[in-house]
């Protein structure tokens, strides 16, 4: 249709009137470069409307009903098809005058457009404007709206916040108070908009308003948001919007408070709500993955775990000081739990002790024997590590004396408790990302985490002994250190990735992926990677380029059978054995000339012994198997055909037949006469031979490049350079 | 502006560029290339299987890897900064490869596919030293492994003239024989570096010294 593109700027479109089924819709050219107004007084006159400015033009998609503006009109598009609705003005006019006077039922009806039309800029600035706002805060606040008009007031105000026009400064303790009671109202059937709408609201004046935080914090209790996940109405948009006033509350308290926060979150009961309702959710109906769980859902939890993990930050980031009487508490208890039961003599002297002490400080695989504190000197994780092991040594103590008793025997492969356990810590909070800021896009929380009071403690005891475990498989020494902590890393990545719903599940999973293991998962790996690798582009280029190489060099070795030459069994011209007889056959060195004549089961005749000759330029042509002639009539014959080839002569009907004692000579003999043919090799065995040597050739080219990624895409080649004036002369 | 690299560099093609500007040098994937001056995006230097042919190249068809130079300027040449034995491996493999084409030009089958698991085995072994996943005592273990083939290569020798196909070997042998003179020497200097690991190993790995199995 070449009208349609003659003019860019007119696009062909319907416009329909709403709520008036007698005016016929229109079909215009809507002129880009026109303005709105002169479009929509075109648009009135047919429809009889005498007052085109109250009107308005709005987008009719589903997802978007919003006002056409001289800004957002380039979004129309062909065949869009829009509306003429009361303009902005008008309508924030009358729905203003139905709140003011109208009696209840006018009241929610004006409210429920309202609470629909707030989420278009246009119209929520125009509403703004006319102190709708002012009406719709004041009139939550003195309780005038109930029931559905309350309902409808509150999602206009998130709308109207939600465009961030309007500081939420300047909202009054009453206002939060009021929307505080109606979360904290546990008795009355509320509408679950009410209450969500409500979270919403609390939560942004947590994060965006200037110091009334507090203010919400005094109001809302947590246990009161964490009976909120278990609403009668499961529904999972108020269970998301409490954890994200949760977080937000958490993220703008002080240390303290968090502190206070963290001790009731991770009680048992509020741990066992947040697990049963949303994490164990999935658990128990199958088809409720955690996909399904809703990703801002997924996001809030995952914060909630990020600060939660992130009270450890302070203990990773103190160091020890070695005249703190604490950790020298806990060193020392840990040295107790340790070998309680040596040392259970009491007439030991103080200077035994201090000998005693170092040689026990040895055997727990500290760092520095003679003061171990020393250890806890590096941040991350400082004392946070003294705390792992004493954790373990006080819940574990079994586990813990086994440890330390395995590798306290001087012996060269021995894992070294304490020196391990630290950087076990220190992995762990890399792992964990302890000490970071939740990220906005994070969705990844861990269902383990919200399961245990000392999750993160747990987590070490499991993994202490699996650093063990892994240790003993690789047989390590002190030196392969870090290569035991990169399979361990592996280890727990991997296990938690399979989000593990408890520590049993985690055990289990992380103790099947055992060194061996995860070798091999490492070179599965690598063989994906050569793989992709001989499919990347370069290599195929390289391929290609190398392969006319490799097949002279097939050619050259067929050629060079076909001049050693072969002894055949001899069949008659219609495909019978002649017993007890054979033939030679060689080529010329020249590769000129075929010899060929009789001989015996062992002999290896010389050409000038072989009586008959056949140029190759009087050959025609290879024919195999069944195309032979000596192979035409096959009826009643033991004769297997797949062996037999005839060289075709270019003079009359005459062909030399030949049958190969096998596939291999068959193969050879093929290719070499189709080589002195200058055709195409194609036999198995030259295939074979092709990728064999072909391979190898780009193994052996790419040796210097092992280890380097090679690009997906071809790299973009720069502009030439400006000038070749280069610093050196090349001879 | 070409201004000359503080040191020369070396590094490795990631790509095939066919060297279409003026001066362009041509890149196969996998190729070593020293690198004497840069300009913006722009390298100039040379591949080093040919020290004399210069020319420039995109930066972005190369990776550069850790080397050690000697000697500066235009005349400098450097190496890849691996481990010897690596290295070593690298150059014996690029030897052998070349003469195992002969092998089998000359259908010496025998020796053509033992010599094939060889080298294979040398490749993976030397992926596994580079990957630098293995503890010690593994590592310790690979690399006795690997110098025992490098040896059972360089041992290599022509099979018995005295079979009556003496004619047909003696270009391969010859061959085999001269390569075996060239890549000794590395080799035993690098033993003398190991001599300390070889003795320990041998007593507590007598399995591995045994002959490699073809």
């Amino acid at each position: 249709m070449p009208s349609a593109t003659k003019d860019s700027t007119i696009l062909k479109i319907a416009v329909e009137m709403l709520n008036a089924p007698d005016k016929v819709p229109q079909l215009i050219e809507f002129d880009q470069s026109q303005p709105l107004s002169s479009i929509i007084q075109l648009l009135c006159k047919p429809w009889g409307r005498p007052d085109p400015d109250n009107y308005a033009l709005q987008f009719s998609e589903s997802n978007n009903q919003n006002y056409i503006t001289e800004k957002n009109r380039n979004e129309i598009k062909n065949g869009s098809v829009l509306r003429l609705e009361q303009s902005p003005a008008k309508t924030v006019q009358d729905i203003l005058s139905k709140i003011n006077s109208g009696n209840e039922n006018d009241q929610t009806t004006a409210l429920s457009k309202l609470s629909t039309l707030s989420s278009d800029l246009t119209f929520a600035l125009e509403f703004i404007n006319k102190k709708g706002l002012t009406l719709i805060i004041h009139n939550i606040e003195s309780g005038k709206f109930k029931g559905p008009s309350l309902k409808f007031a509150l999602i206009t105000f998130v709308e109207l916040m939600d465009h961030g026009n309007i500081s939420w400064d300047i909202l009054e303790n009453q206002f939060i108070n009021k929307v505080a009671s109606f979360v904290s109202n546990q008795s009355s059937t509320q509408d679950p908009r009410i209450i969500q709408s409500c979270l919403s609201i609390l939560e942004n004046i947590v994060l965006n308003s200037s110091g009334k935080n507090l203010h919400v914090e005094k109001e809302i209790t947590i246990p009161s948001l964490i009976s909120h996940l278990q609403n009668p109405y499961q529904d999972s948009i108020i269970q998301q919007n409490a954890i994200a006033l949760l977080n937000a509350i958490f993220s703008k308290a002080d240390v303290n408070k968090r502190k206070a926060n963290a001790a009731t979150l991770s009680s048992k009961q509020v741990r066992n709500v947040i697990y049963e309702n949303l994490i164990g959710a999935s658990e128990f109906s199958k088809n409720v993955s955690k996909e399904a769980l809703g990703t801002e859902l997924a996001h809030q939890l995952y914060v909630l775990q990020t600060l939660t993990l992130g009270l450890l930050e302070p203990k990773m980031r103190q160091r020890a000081d070695t005249q703190e009487q604490e950790s020298q508490e806990k060193i020392k208890e840990l040295r107790k739990i340790a070998f309680d039961n040596d040392n259970n003599s009491l007439e030991v002297t103080t200077r035994h002790q201090l000998n005693n002490s170092t040689r026990d400080y040895k055997k727990l695989g500290f760092k520095c024997e003679i003061d171990p504190i020393k250890d806890f000197n590096e941040v991350p994780p400082g004392i946070l590590a003294l705390d792992c092991m004493l954790y373990f040594a006080r819940n574990y103590s079994e586990d813990y004396r086994k440890i330390v008793l395995e590798n306290s025997r001087a012996v060269e492969h021995e894992c070294p408790f304490g020196k391990t356990s630290i950087e076990l810590v220190k992995l762990l909070c890399d792992i964990l990302h302890i000490g970071e800021p939740p990220s906005e896009q994070g969705q990844t929380y861990h269902p383990l985490f919200f399961t245990h009071d000392h999750p993160f403690e747990e987590l070490f005891c499991i993994c202490i002994a699996l650093l063990n475990k892994t240790w003993k498989e690789m047989r390590a020494t002190s030196e392969d250190f870090m290569k035991v902590l990169s399979v361990v890393r592996e280890q727990i990545n991997r296990a938690l990735s399979a989000s593990p719903k408890g520590f049993d599940k985690f055990r289990q999973r992380i103790n099947q992926l055992t060194y061996a293991e995860i070798t091999q998962i490492w070179q599965q790996e690598r063989t994906n990677r050569e793989v992709w690798e001989s499919h990347a582009r370069p290599i195929v280029e390289l391929k290609e380029k190398i392969t006319p190489e490799i097949i002279e060099l097939i050619q050259q070795q067929r050629l060079g059978v076909l001049v050693g030459g072969t002894r055949f069994k001899k069949y008659s011209s219609r495909g019978q054995r002649i017993k007890d007889k054979f033939w030679f056959v060689r080529l010329s060195p020249n590769h000129k000339v075929l010899h060929y004549g009789d001989c015996d089961e062992k002999s290896t005749p010389s050409l000038e012994e072989l009586g008959n000759k056949l140029a190759v330029s009087d050959i025609k042509c290879v024919v195999m198997g069944k195309d032979c002639p000596h192979m035409k009539d096959l009826r009643g014959r033991k004769v297997t055909p797949h062996l037999a080839f005839s060289l075709i002569l270019k003079s009359a009907e005459e062909s030399l037949d030949f049958v190969a004692p096998d596939e291999q000579i068959f193969d050879y003999w093929t290719d070499g006469i189709n080589a002195l043919l200058k055709e195409k090799m194609t036999s198995r065995c030259f295939e074979n031979d092709l990728e064999t040597l072909l391979s190898m050739d780009i193994k052996v080219r790419l040796l210097d490049a092992e280890g380097i990624d090679i690009p997906q895409d071809p790299p973009q080649i720069p502009e030439e350079p400006d000038d070749y004036d280069f610093y050196y002369d090349n001879n | 502006m070409w201004i000359a690299s503080k040191t020369p560099k070396l590094g490795v093609a990631v790509y095939n560029w066919k060297g279409d500007v003026r001066s362009g040098l041509p890149l196969e994937i996998g190729e070593t290339v020293q690198i004497l001056e840069e300009n913006g995006g722009w390298y100039r230097g040379f591949s080093t299987t040919n020290r004399s042919a210069w020319g420039i190249f995109p930066a972005c068809v190369v990776s550069i890897r850790p080397c050690t130079v000697k000697g500066t300027g235009a005349t400098a040449i450097a190496e890849l900064k691996d481990d010897p034995l690596v290295r070593e491996i690298a150059s014996v493999l690029r030897d052998w490869a070349r003469l195992w084409k002969k092998l089998y030009v000359e259908r010496e089958t025998y020796r053509f596919s033992a010599v094939a698991k060889v080298m294979r085995e040398l490749l993976s072994g030397r992926r596994a030293l580079l990957a630098g996943t293995l503890t010690q005592d593994q590592t310790r273990a690979l690399r006795l492994k690997l110098v025992a083939k490098l040896d059972w290569g360089n041992r290599l020798k022509p099979v018995e003239a005295s079979q009556g196909h003496a004619s047909r070997l003696r270009v391969g042998s010859a061959d085999w024989k001269a390569h075996s003179r060239v890549a000794a020497r590395p080799l035993v200097a690098r033993c003398r570096l190991m001599r300390g690991v070889y003795a320990a190993m041998l007593v507590s790995f007598p399995l591995l010294m045994q002959p490699v199995p073809i």
